[in-house]
């Protein structure tokens, strides 16, 4: 062999061999970090979802029934009739590029299977094969492929790199929802028993129990009895929310996290202390304990279930309305998918707030207002005692929570509340922020740690806007609306723009809130001393 | 000497060295890292050019390693969680030995110690890219472990202290 001299040796060709993107091969062991488990035998059981077994993506035999290509034939068939969309969908794109590099995945990862386009195509491709005459006869010319096994693998390690969040739509021309094709390649996924274990444990949980942790109703009221104790010795206030109050006028439903997992739980005391500064005929449940609702992720049926739960205890206890919480998907599924599904709530009369007699007619079908509406209203109506000075040792940035912003058209209000209740408040740059939020990477069931890297990857546009605000105003605080931001945007903000510290809104709001006869504050709503400056801004 | 006239061509090197950095995404991906310019559409792209260009400015001006930390950081940590092995991670800082030997051959250069002496530099550097990959590879398993630990934890461990507050004390008790 010949002598090679340093210089050679060191020759390293960094360029990928050409890869063509209709060959399908994922090697799920090398690729650790960036998927999530399958779904757990217990919850699938539970739910009754088809083929239950044990199973790893990193195993060469997936344990697929035989006729797994018929029955996914069949199934795909099957949703072409039921939804005319997706039949749209697969037909009407004509792979202009303009949602290609609107992706965070893609942005992050470099990788051109996660251009949205290119991440339809992987579904698309055996749509035409199955179901178009150009694909039957003229097969790959006509971008067609045959549904190998491989071509399974590939699905379920794409369609699990999608936050379904509705970036990408917001560029296409033809208005495709992207996240529709997810959901339907994860239909499909299930048929066959393809499925992960971070949407399945939370759907079998909450169709058992009403929320998504599996909490049951005496935790439920401990873990309720436990914040507002710490509340109190914050603010000297004792608050003893109602739950399960039959003839209350408001049923109040919220993600699950907020009473379970911090900083989440700081939201849920600025809401009580909101419902308290108020008078508020309010309930909480402790079975329509959760607003967000995973079997978005998993089936319409299943989403279906979970979004009944909901009206059913609004049905039981005789509210007159639902207000819902700072959660995210929960509001895709309310403004877009409950009508159709569950509605109309004709037993529920139309929301109108018992403080300022605003009338909520936007939500006339499903009789569920957000929070951030409800108190931007009573702002306007200089019903609340606020001293925003309160919350100066924050420098806020609002980062748009996918679902409010794009399935709801969702800016305005959260952001008059924010700027009500706090003196800085400073915005990301405008191409990462509302229509154009990026995503936690965390969404539609991805926030698990096994799919950490890929966590990252997605999570650096939204990390890198965070910088730049804390890089140029100092900022300090991030906002959102949504539960899984809350709990996945931390340690996007630990890895991409350390400093900052992740909360709800409603947050704030407890902090700023004037509440009759509170003790003097000493520290915010978490118990962390106020900064020593701002008791000099209080005396100017 | 060398440095400078290498120097007269800091903008065809940066070039080169990103524009290769860059053929080491796939096809389409390269030509987004390449004509994106937005650096909020394109925050790879962006922390590749200004990571790039300061680290070659440092080489240069023979900067020691441990003051460019940053600079290395800006292109590591986007590289540490893409999916590149360790090696093709940090390999882009030996790049730039090849690219300046090809400047190095052209008119007026003189290839002596000079270039040996920016080997060094750019051989150093390239031992303390190996430290900013772990640093930030160990990190995102620590952001990891953290997670595991508040998911399973959390508030739970605030909650047993308030629950064996409340057995001790009556005010307390459960309320009905």
């Amino acid at each position: 062999m010949a002598e090679k001299s340093p210089q050679e040796l060191i020759q390293i060709d960094l360029t990928p061999p050409p890869r063509k993107w209709m060959n399908p091969a994922v090697d799920f062991e090398a690729r650790r970090g960036t998927w999530s488990y399958p779904g757990g035998v217990k919850s699938l059981d539970y739910l009754g979802m088809p083929n239950v077994r044990e199973w790893s993506p990193t195993d060469a035999d997936w344990k697929l029934p035989e006729n797994w290509q018929q029955i996914i034939h069949d199934g795909f068939k099957d949703l072409l009739k039921k939804y005319r969309t997706l039949e749209i969908f697969m037909d009407i794109c004509v792979r202009c590029g303009a949602c290609a590099d609107k992706c965070h995945f893609f942005i992050g990862s470099g990788d051109p299977k996660n251009m949205p386009v290119l991440r339809a195509e992987l579904l698309r491709s055996i749509y035409r094969k199955d179901f178009t005459a150009a694909g039957k006869i003229l097969g790959s010319l006509a971008g067609a492929r045959e549904l190998t096994e491989e071509v399974l693998k590939e699905w379920y390690y794409y369609f699990f790199q999608c936050t379904e969040c509705r970036r990408c739509s917001v560029y296409c021309p033809y208005g495709i929802d992207t996240a529709e094709i997810t959901m339907m390649a994860r239909e499909l996924m299930n048929l066959v028993g393809l499925n992960i274990n971070w949407i399945m444990e939370p759907v079998a949980n909450c169709k058992r129990t009403g929320n998504h942790l599996g909490i049951q109703p005496h935790t439920y009221k401990d873990n309720v009895e436990f914040m507002c104790d710490e509340l109190e010795d914050v603010t000297g206030i004792k608050l003893d929310p109602p739950i399960n109050r039959k003839g209350a006028e408001i049923l109040f439903v919220i993600p699950s996290a907020d009473y379970f997992a911090d900083p989440g739980t700081y939201t849920f005391v600025g809401y009580l202390m909101l419902f308290e500064h108020i008078g508020l005929d309010y309930t909480l449940s402790s079975y329509a304990s959760d607003g967000g609702n995973f079997g978005l992720f998993n089936t319409a049926e299943n989403m279906k279930k979970l979004n009944w739960k909901i009206y059913h205890e609004a049905k039981r206890l005789g509210v007159k309305w639902i207000l819902g919480g700072e959660c995210g998907h929960m509001w895709r599924v309310m403004h877009q998918y409950m009508d159709t599904m569950n509605g109309p709530a004709d037993f529920l009369e139309v929301p109108r707030s018992p403080i300022t007699g605003t009338v909520f007619e936007n939500t006339t079908s499903t009789k569920m207002t957000h929070i951030c509406e409800f108190t931007s209203d009573l702002i306007k109506h200089n019903k609340l005692k606020l001293d925003k000075s309160r919350n100066d040792q924050f420098r806020v940035t609002f980062h748009d929570s996918c679902n409010p912003a794009r399935a709801m058209g969702f800016l305005e209000e959260p952001r008059y509340v924010i700027e009500n209740v706090c003196n800085h408040f400073y915005e990301m740059p405008e191409n990462t922020i509302r229509e154009h939020t990026f995503c936690c990477a965390g969404g539609a069931g991805l926030g698990n740690d096994e799919n950490m890297e890929m966590r990252m990857r997605g999570g650096l546009p939204r990390g890198n806007a965070v910088r730049w605000v804390r890089d140029h105003h100092g900022v300090n605080r991030l906002t959102c609306i949504c539960a899984i931001d809350r709990a996945t945007l931390p340690p996007l903000v630990e890895y991409w723009s350390p400093g900052v510290d992740v909360s709800g809104i409603h947050e704030l709001v407890g902090n700023a809130l004037i509440m009759e006869g509170e003790k003097e504050r000493t520290t915010d709503i978490r118990g962390v001393p106020v900064q020593p400056e701002k008791g000099e801004q209080d005396d100017v | 000497m060398l440095d400078r006239e290498i120097e007269k061509h800091r903008g065809e090197i940066l070039e080169r060295w990103i524009d290769g950095v860059m053929k080491g995404y796939p096809e389409e991906t390269a030509k987004f890292l390449r004509n994106q310019s937005d650096r909020f559409a394109n925050p790879v792209g962006a922390s590749l050019r200004e990571g790039l260009s300061e680290l070659l400015d440092g080489v240069f001006r023979g900067v020691e390693p441990d003051e460019l930390t940053s600079a290395l950081d800006r292109v590591i940590r986007v590289r540490a969680v893409q999916e590149f092995s360790p090696s093709a991670a940090v390999g882009f800082v030996f790049d730039l030995k090849d690219l300046l030997r090809e400047v190095a051959k052209g008119p007026g250069a003189d290839a002596s110690g000079s270039l040996d002496a920016l080997d060094d530099r750019i051989e150093r550097l390239g031992l303390h890219a190996f430290d900013v990959y772990m640093s930030c590879r160990e990190q995102m398993w620590s952001i990891r472990m953290q997670e595991i630990r508040n998911q399973s934890l959390g508030i739970l461990e605030r909650m047993q202290e308030w629950r064996e507050k409340r057995a001790e004390n009556p005010e307390h008790a459960p309320r009905p």
